[in-house]
């Protein structure tokens, strides 16, 4: 086992690197630079700059060396002094930008998954156990609704009746008194108030997979020989459900963990979007379009870590709780 | 009615003081002399300089005198400059308090959120009718040949930390920054007329001296929207620059930011750095009304600057408002929707959006203003006229197919699908408050007339193919793509229209929605067709009016034809020379800039307008948009009416200082 966990680790670090190495590249890759973007903006709002000052500008910001040189020393930087360079946009280190809200992208992608099995598993194991019964079916017609629906879109329509009806502010995750103030119980207790919304836009889709994928690997291990011995010799079937069945159809959560962060990362942009929500979402998506190029970057590679981490760290799980995976 | 006896009352009022200025200025020959001023509106501005002896008793806020009391500060006659600047609220003095939160959407737009409303630290501003008048400064002098400029500045004026705001602030800009390897490598223009950089002399603590190698009479414009650029606070920004900062000390502040260069940290540290807006950062000395006191990941506060150099007529310290949030959001229809719900206390709103606002001003505890947009045409199609296809450009450089163009527009519907009829249809041109402008102008070639339209085609050849597209003179379908930008959506609805009208002229035309980089690179790439843009007009007459009509690369109008725009910015040496019919027009604009005779600079600009209005560069649609001004409901002082106009250097909202809550 530690000898599988440490070629791992030793794994992760050449996939890091190439990831790294293709991301900073793909943000290269349309025409132009962060200073086009800033011409585009100021022309738009009837501003001028000349030629010569555009000049100096990218070479104040590094602009004006080639792809490899300022790829090696932003990466060398990172590793020796844990500085992700400068955004262009926000006029700051791209750590003093990404750092909380990196932290914020790790509760709501945590709260939405814990959100997503608590939905999925007990909905799942109802649905298979009652098979084609009137729950099964409300379950299934629901959770399809859920993955159907844009998660956009959601967020949209009950965002305006929030507001509409229920006069709430919408968007963000703290309240105004709350947003400025370092942590303290009353803070966490205003989180609790707003991340309801986003968690359970972001966690309906994945719990309509999760509930059907459930069903189907419970319903499998339901027709198996040792669940009717079991039952026959007069264990409950609640009891036999969950002792060992469960324990099989719980395989797809945990191979799931891994991917589930950059999931509901990508998958909640939009939603961070439109939610105002002060997650890697909306940064992120600014930053490409604007071509900020060591934000971009390192957020790709940081979102990139934690995908592999996840994936090892669920990996690892795996063949802990399921004793038929053999890892060589 | 109160309203109407207001203006003409002050009509007279701004129309003689007005005169007076324009009086004074034309004698010193630092300015254009208009014949007459237009009417902006009940717009009642005013301003004086004065001194503080002058008044008996000065007033602050209730925040300060506790920290006055706490020793924290002096006492406000000691904060206050003796040469002070005056300025009086549309409804009389107000009152002290209030937070003003306010909401942005692009980071660049939020790095200056006080920038933004309140404007930047100008040493002097523009007037609605084109005067410049003080802000920072208190008055300057041209020399009669535009070689020698002289800047007096308010004497006592402190930066937010209380240190004396000197001439030591310019020279040491100058000596910093201009011309500076890593800075500014190559001055622009404005600071270099004729090719050589400036001379910056100091003449005494509160006077500064220019003098230029070639004429510059345009030079106080300069001073007016960049002369904010031109100083530094000397007493913090010197720790950050090699020629004036202990090397270790220097070399300390580079390791605490992990920064290698010396300039990346200066451009970091510094608040108004060149080419680019403003940069708050708790920490700065300022001259804003407001500091910045803390910055989190999508939030702003900002506080009073206790020394502040405007006061109210009754000697109180401007401005009223204590505090200020700025907040960003990640998406514009999310700040509507926040706007609609009272969140924020100023939002400047969309056209479309009327409706909607008003429908929200109970519940959500605000005021719509209808204020009208400086737009001499806020949707206009600009055909390029150095087009790679040489087909298309022969077409495109044809005086009367832009007169077709213009004369398929049926620009009342425009007017009353897009904007409720609340814009004014018009061509291309100056708008009124404008000396320059005529009523023959705005109508040539704005009438709906498809007929005629059909018929100049007709005249250049464009013969109509079986399947009633005109044919160009290769044989080729007559085809093009109408450039827009996609999230402007009432300029999207406007291009819809206008393909469907240019359609009926038998041209297949394309319209395609693209996001504002890619617009900006294509144009300056010479790529695009027929793009869509707005032209602004802003408060002044000279420099920014040219720009929308003659093509010029950098920030001009490089739309009409961006190589030769090229050609005049570099001098020559890149882009292409336009041919004599419009070559001349540069030759005008060189005049215009370089000519310390006014009214052969009037004439010149004069003649420039009118082959717009003769040719079309670029076609009008409508202008005087409505635009929707969302202010909290407790907010006083705000004009009724107002031409916003854009500018940078002026508070673009009115005297923005003198706002304040009725609570």
């Amino acid at each position: 086992m530690l000898a599988f966990i440490l070629r791992r680790l030793l794994y992760m670090i050449p996939t890091v690197f190439i990831i790294s190495l293709i991301s900073f590249i793909i943000i290269e890759l349309p025409p132009g630079d962060y200073m086009t973007t800033l011409m585009a903006s100021m022309a738009a709002e009837g501003g001028e700059m000349g030629q010569e000052e555009i000049e100096a500008l990218r070479r104040i910001y590094g602009l004006d060396k080639p792809v490899y040189v300022r790829y090696f020393s932003w990466i060398s930087n990172i590793i020796t002094r844990w500085d992700f360079g400068y955004s262009f946009e926000w006029r700051a280190p791209v750590w003093d930008v990404m750092g909380s809200r990196l932290a914020m992208t790790v509760v709501l992608a945590t709260a939405s998954l814990l959100f997503s099995w608590l939905i999925a598993l007990p909905t799942g194991i109802y649905s298979a156990v009652r098979q084609y019964s009137a729950g099964d079916y409300v379950f299934t017609v629901l959770g399809f609704l859920g993955l159907a629906t844009p998660n956009f879109l959601l967020a949209l329509v009950i965002m305006f009746l929030a507001h509409r009806y229920l006069g709430l502010s919408v968007g963000g995750l703290f309240s105004e008194q709350y947003q400025m103030e370092p942590w303290s119980l009353g803070k966490v207790v205003d989180l609790m108030k707003h991340i309801w919304i986003p968690m359970i836009i972001v966690g309906t889709a994945s719990s309509a997979s999760l509930l059907r994928i459930t069903r189907a690997n419970l319903l499998d291990e339901l027709r198996k020989p040792y669940v009717e011995t079991a039952r026959a010799k007069g264990l409950k079937m609640w009891r036999v459900v969950l002792k060992y069945p469960v324990r099989i159809a719980l395989n797809p959560f945990i191979s799931s963990i891994g991917f589930v962060l950059p999931q509901l990362v990508s998958g909640s942009v939009i939603v961070g979007v439109v939610l105002n929500l002060p997650t890697t979402g909306p940064l992120l998506l600014r930053a490409l379009q604007s071509q900020d190029m060591y934000l971009a970057g390192s957020f790709t590679l940081l979102l990139a870590v934690m995908t592999v981490i996840g994936v090892l760290i669920s990996d690892i799980l795996l063949a802990w709780v399921d004793p038929r995976i053999r890892y060589d | 009615m109160k309203g109407q006896v207001n203006c003409v009352k002050l009509s007279f009022t701004a129309v003689s003081l007005a005169l007076i200025m324009a009086l004074l200025l034309g004698v010193s020959g630092s300015s254009l002399a208009v014949p007459e001023t237009g009417d902006w509106g009940p717009w009642e501005w005013y301003y004086r300089n004065d001194t503080l002896d002058n008044f008996d008793q000065l007033g602050e806020s209730p925040m300060l005198t506790d920290k006055v009391e706490a020793g924290e500060l002096p006492p406000v006659e000691d904060r206050l400059p003796q040469d002070v600047l005056v300025l009086e609220g549309l409804e009389g003095i107000g009152q002290y308090g209030g937070t003003w939160r306010a909401g942005f959407v692009s980071a660049a737009q939020w790095t200056q959120p006080v920038s933004g409303i309140f404007g930047p630290p100008a040493i002097a501003r523009s007037a609605p009718d084109g005067q410049i008048i003080p802000n920072l400064g208190k008055s300057w002098e041209m020399s009669d040949d535009a070689m020698e400029y002289t800047l007096y500045l308010r004497e006592g004026v402190k930066w937010s930390d209380g240190e004396p705001f000197t001439a030591d602030d310019f020279i040491f800009w100058y000596e910093a920054e201009f011309g500076n390897e890593y800075l500014m490598p190559s001055p622009p223009g404005r600071w270099a007329p004729g090719g050589e950089p400036m001379q910056m002399e100091k003449i005494d603590d509160y006077t500064v001296h220019f003098s230029f190698a070639a004429p510059h009479p345009i030079f106080p414009n300069f001073i007016k929207r960049h002369g904010h650029y031109i100083n530094q606070p000397k007493h913090f920004m010197s720790q950050f620059h090699p020629d004036f900062a202990d090397p270790d000390e220097l070399q300390a502040h580079l390791d605490e930011y992990n920064l290698d260069e010396w300039w990346q940290l200066y451009d970091l540290k510094s608040e108004q750095i060149y080419w680019r807006s403003t940069n708050q950062q708790p920490g700065q000395p300022v001259l804003q009304p407001y500091v910045v006191v803390e910055r989190a990941a999508d939030i702003v506060l900002f506080e009073r600057n206790p020394y502040y150099y405007k006061v109210d007529a009754a000697g109180n310290q401007l401005p009223y408002i204590d505090e200020v949030r700025a907040e960003s959001v990640s998406d514009a229809e999310l700040k509507e929707l926040k706007a609609v719900a009272g969140d924020w206390d100023y939002h400047d709103g969309q056209a479309s959006n009327l409706p909607m606002y008003i429908e929200n001003e109970e519940s959500g505890g605000f005021k719509t203003y209808v204020w009208q947009d400086s737009q001499m045409s806020v949707d206009s199609p600009h055909p390029n006229m150095t087009h790679q296809d040489p087909v298309l450009r022969e077409i495109f450089q044809d005086a009367r197919f832009r007169q077709a163009l213009s004369l398929a527009i049926d620009r009342d519907e425009i007017n009353e699908l897009v904007y409720f009829n609340q814009a004014e249809p018009r061509q291309g041109t100056v708008i009124p408050p404008s000396p320059l402008f005529k009523q023959e102008y705005k109508e040539a070639y704005a009438d709906y007339d498809v007929e005629r339209a059909n018929a100049k085609l007709d005249d250049m050849g464009l013969e109509r193919g079986p399947d009633g597209i005109r044919l160009r003179p290769d044989g080729e379908p007559l085809r093009f793509v109408l450039d827009c930008r996609a999230t402007f959506i009432d300029r999207m609805a406007t291009s819809e229209l206008l393909v469907d009208y240019w359609t009926e002229l038998g041209l297949d035309v394309r319209l395609e929605g693209i996001g504002a980089e890619y617009q900006y690179e294509m144009i300056a790439a010479n790529e695009h067709d027929v793009t869509m843009w707005g032209s602004r007009m802003v408060g002044e007459q000279m420099e920014r009016m040219i720009h929308p009509f003659i093509p010029s690369g950098g920030g001009g109008n490089p739309r009409t034809g961006p190589l030769w725009g090229q050609w005049y910015e570099s001098g020559g040496t890149e882009g292409e020379e336009p041919p004599e019919w419009f070559r001349y027009l540069y030759d005008l604009w060189d005049v215009v800039q370089t000519t310390t005779d006014d009214e052969e600079r009037y004439d010149a600009l004069a003649q420039i307008v009118e082959a717009q209005a003769e040719n079309i560069w670029f076609i009008g649609t409508v202008g005087l948009s409505p635009v929707p001004m969302v202010f909290n409901a407790d907010l006083r002082n705000i004009t009724e009416e107002l031409l916003f106009t854009f500018e940078r250097d002026y508070a673009v909202l009115g005297n923005v200082d003198t706002f304040y809550y009725d609570r």
